[in-house]
């Protein structure tokens, strides 16, 4: 239960001035953590103290340990009047708290204050000893892992991959209480960082205990949110993906830490739901998808057999059912709402009404999935979606069914990540998404959110069934995001539809049956393409031809996902960063007018939104999109939709058809020479697209393919295939009728204008190329120079004449002018590309639009790209090939049985020159010993010996090589900064990740009351960015770790009062830090590698995600 | 936001909108009443301007009794309508009752009769300016610098505007670009330093084509310049302690840029430098500046961080033990070559030595850089004691005293004559101008000599310099020696004094004369 934390002040650096007549300060610390506070002495008139202190200890439940943020504060003594605060430091010690993460945290943390930012650097020493907990009444879960990667993270395998984890915690914004009128903006803003610090603490430790039920031992894809929503309150929400992970060096499977998870499994539901009343507070049937389940917690669970809470859903037993099962058909004849680029905005309003046909199919979901009546559930099983299910045959199951039995059990079968391990992923159907507009309301019980719960499973609960009418029982890449503008609020969330392979949703000892390895062989390269739904049965009219790879199956034309391109397709030429952007002016309203207002203009939004991607898509030349992420954003007077995904060319789909340009003025002879004038240039820039990006795709006569179904009529209808009713639909055949695939008929002036914008796109610079996606498809030969950077820009619309063409113009100029401004910064990195281009639209006032970036620029070689454009098809030929698992193991394998003929000479070389040096700072040295003695510890339990043990210490020592190479420099040869890395990918090209340390997350406010002394809204914002960047690595860097993948900026709230020279910021990120190893370095070591197989496979790992 | 309105009285009327769970609770207690309702002025959304005039409307609100909703009309009109809904129920909305109490209006302003001031322009925009002003640098203890620095700054507005997108009717607010490692562009970095404007940067840039070479337009390049200046601007304030640049965690910057930026930083103009060699580093030199800038084609803002440098440096070392060039170079971070400079500009300012005069014109700073470092190894404290405090700044004192001594050498009659008669026999046949040469001697010799026993005098000393061109180096140059025949007599001038037998200070004649052949060496030349 209980653990011990241990917290030393070492000294402080470069403090600020506090006393004015000494030009001195007389600075002393307090630590505090929940509420016990220790102080040090005063150090007397100096910027750079040397405290020096004893270990404060703080003894404290784990539940608080996770919970709790580590507060240190310094401040400057004074005798006659109070303290002054210098600043603050938080340390989240949650790293700590799980066995392979850090041991210590120790480094220079900058000291932060919210007013005045970064003042002076303290050093500080965190140690946490944890006893082992095995009380089966506890309410934290320490041990479990949680990585904001979307992907299996690199020196792990996943054994198992449980699914979809939830949680969200309310509370009142400190800003919005009373208190806040008499309290100064310091104290406020403290208040608020603290709050978040503590909620987000709470929300981690509820979700590991959903994983720890689950029987997992790692979230993946943990993405965490807030909502600020205003007087409403704040809502701290986070999804993630529940995993086993096995570290990949260990032979033997690691389990939790702390696991004894079929005791407590009995109790914990119980303990969790903080109010019993939850039973009655579902006042509707709940929906039920199934009637048993088929998980051993099923037998711990009170009363009944029936449970369908998500997390004890662990599907061991899955394909040996012992009750009957129930399951859906994949495509429910009453949806006819779907579509492939499935666009849905359901429009709720006031938790009431459901459009119609979603009540046939969805019922309500008021109750959280942790939450669980079994009584009610037991009487709701007849009932909701299971009606259209069937039996089906518990043995002698196909892998299909099999899979989708073992999903259908679950509440959501949702999965966070965007990149599997090979061969997860079977076949993808499409796009999913759902809208839901909301009027916030105060939140009257902060321990009870049911009502935002509520909201949320409606949206998934929806998601679900789109993804079913696909013919899809899983969704996968899937995210929720929200916008806020007054007391309106649009709840989004989208995925892409998806059929699994169940082997890795089960225990790694369950195997599939031979035929199951069959299928995965013949389909790997081209299988993710085929539709998943019955061809003769389709939810939505579609043009299908045969797969252009294998020929035996049906594939669409087009294809839209939000995940990551899969490492075994085939790509032709390279990809490109495709964005659709849009305004729409909405008059100004209030609470329900305004709901209904915005309600009303997001299905025209998304249609055209989509008309956009698909245009440019086609004017590219590509035909699939990967990594599509729609962000509806809502302002006082208008809406944005800013769609971004990554433009391929799969060799699997067909050859994309042209656009062709129609005009409605009948016999006009100017009118048809200006239309015929404008195909031209379309067509041209089709052409010069596809030279820019290599498309090439073999020439297939059409015979071979065998002829497509499709009629013209279906073709047209696929563009427009958005809308959501049936009625909508022929609407808008009517006014296409028999035209061809892609016409874009000029018949007013807006549709002039869209054509306009598709040309008025400027290609990026030669030399550069951009994605959204973790790598550009098309190029593998990365160099390890990156930068990672955040653009922040804001315009102000002038409000006289606001047209929504003007808007569109604004808008569209201003994303590309940011785009252009980002290719000329960084074009000393020439050959290079922006990778995941992440795009983050706000409308902070009336005429204020603000766009934040974030990307990651990665340098590559320009020579051997033209050698290796063959690889990706003999890559995926090897992956066939051999099974999976064993690739990925074999190169550790084979590096540790070089060793046993060059053992140890280099490795010792390396390190008496890393300990000679006499410049490693202290607490470095420390690191690296306490280092040592980990891994002295695993060498023991992992039995493999100390060659194994010896390639760890050497990989172990990152931070000090890094330091090295800057000490090479002459003049600056004394720095103790060591460089931290930040990307938002989850790999650093070049070089291997050897240990995950932990995540990072952390939200700071900064405000000011002298905006024109610190240069504007731009330099406020500028240095408070830099700050923040300058806050994580500090961070980092005190783990032990050398950079931070998967980095995010979630939140980047900016306001101004320039008339009362204020301004304030709120700025969240979140990334997993790690130690990662040069691939030149680690040659080193194996250098006399004789197979190269090792080191191809060594790449390989590194560059496929 | 907000909260950032904290302190004036009115709040936002969304915040007062929230009491209906009062007044719902109102409501319950006494039935009997009939409901009352407030007017709720819920205004276009308090921000900036508006501000003090929704203050007035506060007042109103107090005043009315009653809701009233509408979108426009007159209060009173307003007012009817909304009771008239109240009473026919048509706003009581199932989902939330307590909204059919509350309804909100949208006052047009003109319907009031509150003095509106008007709306805050449209562009506000860049309100900032690269050189900051106040708090920062009050923080800095360098008070004063930032106000002035300030104008320049200005003269950005209008370019900065019009780049932003002309004939689109939009205006850049806020544009910023952070990343991880902290981008440096040289061009522009040396464009700062030398003092230009965003907007002089900016023309400077287009004309040197960078335009053609990227494909980039002139609004990009703006706002690339402005986002270096601002970094600059960032930078500016660790570079004046360079050490900290170093230990900083703010800007990660590979260390061969944090060199490149210090070098660059505390590097100087040839023809500044001059003009301020051998001033005091005071207030009074600095408001010359000016003065400097029109004459030497530097910007004021270049001058100003060269002088700041000068200052700067000069007061951390002043009072330091040890070497100059190490003390320099260990709390800067400087070239060796670098922190040699700084060491001659702070042994000229400590000193005080007169380099302006007209005569002095054609010296440059190598030159007087050169005389120090001769002077700073033989004539200081350190040259003899290295554990003195101020030992490379000032002159050995003891040593200008005991100079007096060497006077015997043009004093004494036979001496002088005897060191003549010495000299010409050694140079005989070897000089070129010989007699020109045999026939100046004692001038020269009582020229070197006598500025010698001068030095004990402060202004004498600062004069140095001068003293030296009149009394050896025009001569010379008048009877135009070759600048060998120079160094022969020089060498031979102070080496036959130690055959004079009955002078006595040789060493102290070679430490004078070490040095001072050295000097003169230098300075000899056109």
């Amino acid at each position: 239960m209980p653990g011990k934390l241990k917290v030393k002040i070492v000294a402080g650096r470069h403090l600020p001035v506090m006393d004015r007549a000494s030009d001195l300060t007389d600075a002393f610390v307090e630590v505090k953590f929940g509420n016990t506070t220790f102080k040090t002495d005063v150090y007397l008139k100096s910027l750079n103290p040397q405290w020096n202190s004893e270990w404060f200890k703080f003894e404290v439940d784990d539940e608080d340990l996770q919970d709790e943020p580590l507060q240190i504060t310094v401040l400057d003594h004074d005798t006659y009047s109070a303290n002054d605060a210098i600043g603050k430091v938080y340390i989240d010690i949650d790293p700590l708290l799980y066995s392979e993460a850090a041991t210590v945290i120790s480094g220079w943390f900058p000291i932060y204050d919210t007013i005045h930012g970064i003042r002076g650097e303290i050093n500080v020493v965190v140690k946490v000893d944890l006893f082992n907990d095995l009380n089966r009444f506890r309410q934290s879960s320490c041990g479990v892992k949680f990585f904001c990667t979307t992907s299996i993270p690199k020196c792990y395998r996943a054994v198992i991959i449980h699914g979809f984890v939830e949680e969200l915690v309310v509370n009142e914004d400190p800003e919005y209480q009373w208190i806040d009128r008499i309290r100064t903006p310091r104290a406020s803003n403290e208040a608020r960082q603290r709050l978040i610090s503590l909620m987000s603490g709470e929300l981690q430790r509820k979700i590991g205990l959903k994983v720890l039920e689950m029987r997992g031992n790692a979230v993946v894809g943990y993405l965490q949110c807030f909502d600020l929503e205003g007087e409403s309150g704040l809502v701290v929400r986070a999804i993630g993906t529940a995993c086993t992970l096995d570290k990949l060096s260990s032979p033997a499977a690691f389990l939790p830490a702390c696991n004894s998870p079929s005791k407590e499994m009995k109790e914990i539901p119980f303990n969790e739901d903080p109010n019993p009343n939850t039973h009655s507070s579902g006042p509707s049937t709940p929906l039920k998808n199934q009637t048993y389940s088929f998980s051993p917690s099923k037998s711990y669970s009170r009363q009944s057999s029936s449970s369908d809470t998500d997390l004890s859903l662990t599907p061991k037993t899955a394909p040996y059912p012992q009750g009957p099962r129930i399951y859906l058909c994949p495509s429910s004849p009453s949806l006819s709402c779907g579509s492939l680029h499935l666009k849905k905005s359901c429009l709720l309003l006031s938790e009431s009404s459901l459009t119609p046909h979603h009540s046939s199919l969805v019922s309500p979901v008021l109750r959280k999935s942790v939450s669980f009546s079994e009584e009610l559930f037991l009487a709701a099983s007849g009932m909701g979606s299971g009606s259209a299910g069937k039996e089906g045959g518990p043995f002698k199951a196909l892998l299909r069914q099999q899979t989708q039995s073992a999903l259908e059990q679950r509440e959501f079968p949702f999965f966070t990540l965007t990149a599997f391990p090979p061969g997860f992923l079977v076949h993808v159907g499409g796009v999913v998404s759902a809208r839901s507009v909301k009027l916030l309301d105060r939140i009257h019980n902060p321990d009870e959110p049911e009502t935002r719960d509520a909201w949320w499973a409606e949206i998934r609960q929806e998601i679900k069934s789109h993804a079913k009418a696909l013919g899809c029982h899983a969704v996968v890449g899937y995210s929720e995001s929200t916008s806020i503008c007054e007391e309106v609020c649009i709840l989004s969330a989208s995925g892409t539809a998806a059929v699994l392979n169940p082997r890795f949703l089960q225990d790694g000892t369950v195997e599939g049956c031979l035929e199951q390895r069959l299928e995965e062989n013949l389909s790997t390269r081209c299988g993710f393409c085929h539709i998943p739904y019955d061809e003769l049965n389709m939810p939505f009219p579609a043009h299908l031809t045969y797969c252009y790879n294998c020929r035996k199956q049906k594939v669409p034309d087009v294809l839209f996902t939000t995940i990551d391109l899969p490492t075994d397709a085939t790509v032709i030429g390279k990809g490109c960063l495709i964005q659709a952007r849009l305004c729409r002016l909405k008059k100004k309203a209030q609470a329900e007018a305004n709901a209904t207002a915005i309600s009303n203009l997001l299905p025209f939004m998304e249609y055209e939104v989509h008309t956009q991607l698909m245009n440019k898509l086609k004017l590219k030349g590509m035909n699939a999109l990967f990594g599509l992420r729609i962000q509806i954003t809502v302002g006082e007077n208008m809406l944005m939709g800013l769609a971004s995904a990554t433009g391929v060319y799969l060799a699997a789909l067909p050859t994309p058809g042209g656009i062709q340009i129609a005009g409605k003025t009948p016999n006009d002879g100017s009118y048809e020479q200006h239309i015929s004038h404008m195909q031209k240039k379309i067509n041209d820039t089709i052409a010069k697209n596809k030279e820019l990006y290599e498309i090439n795709p073999p020439e297939i006569s059409e015979e071979i393919i065998g002829s497509p179904i499709p009629e013209p009529r279906q073709r047209s209808r696929l563009l427009r295939s958005q809308s959501e009713s049936s009625d909508e639909v022929t609407e808008l055949d009517l006014s296409h009728g028999k035209k061809d695939a892609f016409v874009l008929e000029i018949d007013d002036t807006d549709a002039m204008e869209d054509v306009h914008s598709l040309l008025t796109d400027v290609p990026p610079p030669s030399g550069f190329y951009s994605c959204n996606t973790e790598i550009m498809p098309g190029i593998n030969n990365w160099t390890s120079e990156i930068q990672m950077f955040t653009s922040v820009r804001v315009i102000r619309l002038s409000s006289l004449n606001l047209t929504n063409q003007a808007l569109n113009k604004n808008f569209n100029d201003l994303c590309e002018n940011l785009l252009k401004s980002l290719y000329f910064k960084l074009r000393s990195m020439i050959p290079c590309c922006l990778c995941h281009v992440n795009f983050t639209v706000s409308l902070p006032e009336d005429e204020l639009i603000q766009v934040t970036v974030t990307a990651v620029a990665i340098t590559f070689d320009k020579n051997q790209a033209l050698q290796t454009t063959k690889t990706p098809v003999e890559k995926s030929l090897q992956r066939a090939s051999t099974d999976n698992e064993e690739l990925l193991q074999f190169p550790l394998e084979l590096c540790s049985d070089s060793l046993h003929s060059h053992p140890f000479p280099p490795v010792k070389e390396h390190l008496e020159s890393a300990s000679s040096n006499s410049g490693i700072p202290a607490a470095q040295r420390d690191r690296c010993s306490s280092w040592i003695e980990l891994i002295k510890l695993k060498a023991q339990t992992i039995r493999r010996g100390s060659i194994k043990t010896t390639v760890t210490v050497e990989k172990a020592s990152p931070v000090g090589d890094g330091n090295f190479r800057n000490r090479s420099a002459p003049p600056c040869a004394n720095s103790t900064v060591g460089v931290v890395k930040m990307t938002p990918l989850s790999f650093i090209p070049g070089a291997k990740i050897t240990k995950y340390l932990g995540i990072i997350n952390m939200f700071f406010i900064r405000e000011t009351t002298s905006l024109r002394e610190e240069g504007g809204v731009s330099g406020f914002l500028h240095a408070f960015i830099a700050e923040v960047f300058a806050m994580v690595r500090a961070h980092v860097a005190a783990l032990g770790g050398n950079a931070v993948v998967s980095y995010i900026m979630k939140q980047c709230v900016f306001m101004e009062n320039p008339n009362k020279n204020q301004a304030q910021c709120l700025i969240n990120v979140s990334g997993d830090a790690v130690v990662f190893v040069r691939e030149s370095d680690l040659e080193v070591v194996s250098s006399q590698q004789p197979t190269t197989n090792c080191q191809s496979s060594c790449t390989e790992g590194e560059v496929t995600t | 936001m907000r909260r950032m309105d904290k302190g004036v009285s009115s709040k936002s009327p969304r915040k007062s909108g929230h009491t209906p769970f009062l007044r719902r609770r109102d409501l319950v207690q006494s039935p009997v009443k009939p409901p009352k309702f407030r007017i709720q002025v819920k205004l276009r959304r308090s921000r900036r301007g508006q501000r003090r005039w929704e203050k007035s409307q506060e007042e109103v609100r107090g005043e009315v009794a009653g809701t009233v909703e509408t979108k426009g009309g007159t209060p009173f009109e307003l007012l009817q309508t909304a009771a008239g809904r109240q009473d026919a129920g048509a706003w009581d909305s199932p989902s939330r009752p307590e909204e059919a109490l509350l309804l909100r209006v949208v006052l047009p302003l003109s319907s009031l009769a509150a003095p509106a001031p008007s709306p805050p322009p449209l562009a506000v925009s860049r309100k900032w300016s690269y050189a900051g002003s106040g708090c920062r640098e009050r923080n800095l203890g360098t008070p004063g610098s930032g106000l002035e620095a300030a104008r320049p700054a200005r003269a950005v507005l209008p370019p900065a505007r019009a780049a932003a997108a002309p004939g689109v009717a939009m205006t850049s607010e806020l544009d910023i670009f952070v990343g991880n490692t902290t981008l440096i562009d040289e061009d522009v970095y040396r464009l700062w330093l030398d003092g230009y404007s965003v907007t002089d940067a900016v023309a400077l840039r287009v004309r040197s084509g960078i335009l053609e070479q990227t494909g980039a337009t002139a609004a990009v390049l703006q706002s690339d310049t402005m986002d270096h200046y601002r970094t600059f601007h960032m930078l500016e304030r660790l570079l004046h302690a360079p050490p900290k640049l170093l230990h900083q965690l703010i800007f990660q910057i590979p260390p061969s840029r944090q060199a490149l930026l210090i070098e660059r930083y505390y590097a100087f103009d040839e023809a500044f430098v001059r003009e301020v060699l051998g001033k005091k580093l005071s207030k009074g030199t600095k408001k010359d500046l000016d003065d400097i800038s029109t004459k030497t084609g530097i910007t004021l803002k270049s001058c100003r961080r060269q002088f700041d440098n000068f200052k700067r440096v000069f007061k951390v070392v002043e009072e330091m033990r040890g070497s100059l060039v190490d003390n320099i170079q260990q709390h800067f971070l400087l070239s060796d070559r670098l922190a040699r400079d700084y060491a001659a500009i702070v042994f000229f300012a400590n000193n005080r030595f007169e380099t302006g005069k007209k005569k002095l014109q054609y010296l440059s700073f190598g030159d007087f850089a050169f005389c120090a470092e001769l002077m700073i190894q033989n004539w200081t404290l350190g040259a003899v004691d290295s554990q003195m405090d101020d030992m490379d700044m000032d002159l050995d004192k003891e040593f200008l005293q005991d100079l007096k001594e060497l006077k015997v050498l043009v004093a004494d009659k036979d001496l002088l004559d005897l060191h003549k008669s010495l000299v010409c026999t050694a140079l005989r046949g070897k000089l070129g101008v010989f007699s020109e040469m045999e026939a100046n001697f004692k001038n020269l010799s009582r020229g070197l000599v006598n500025v010698a026993a001068k030095l004990t005098h402060n202004k004498d000393v600062r004069d140095l310099f001068v003293d030296l061109v009149e009394k050896f180096v025009e001569p010379c140059r008048s009877d135009h020696w070759p600048l060998s025949d120079v160094r022969f007599f020089l060498n031979q001038y102070s080496a036959s004094v130690h055959s004079l037998d009955g002078f006595r200070h040789q060493a102290l004649w070679d430490r004078y004369m070490g040095t001072l052949r050295g000097c003169l060496l230098r300075l000899y030349h056109d």
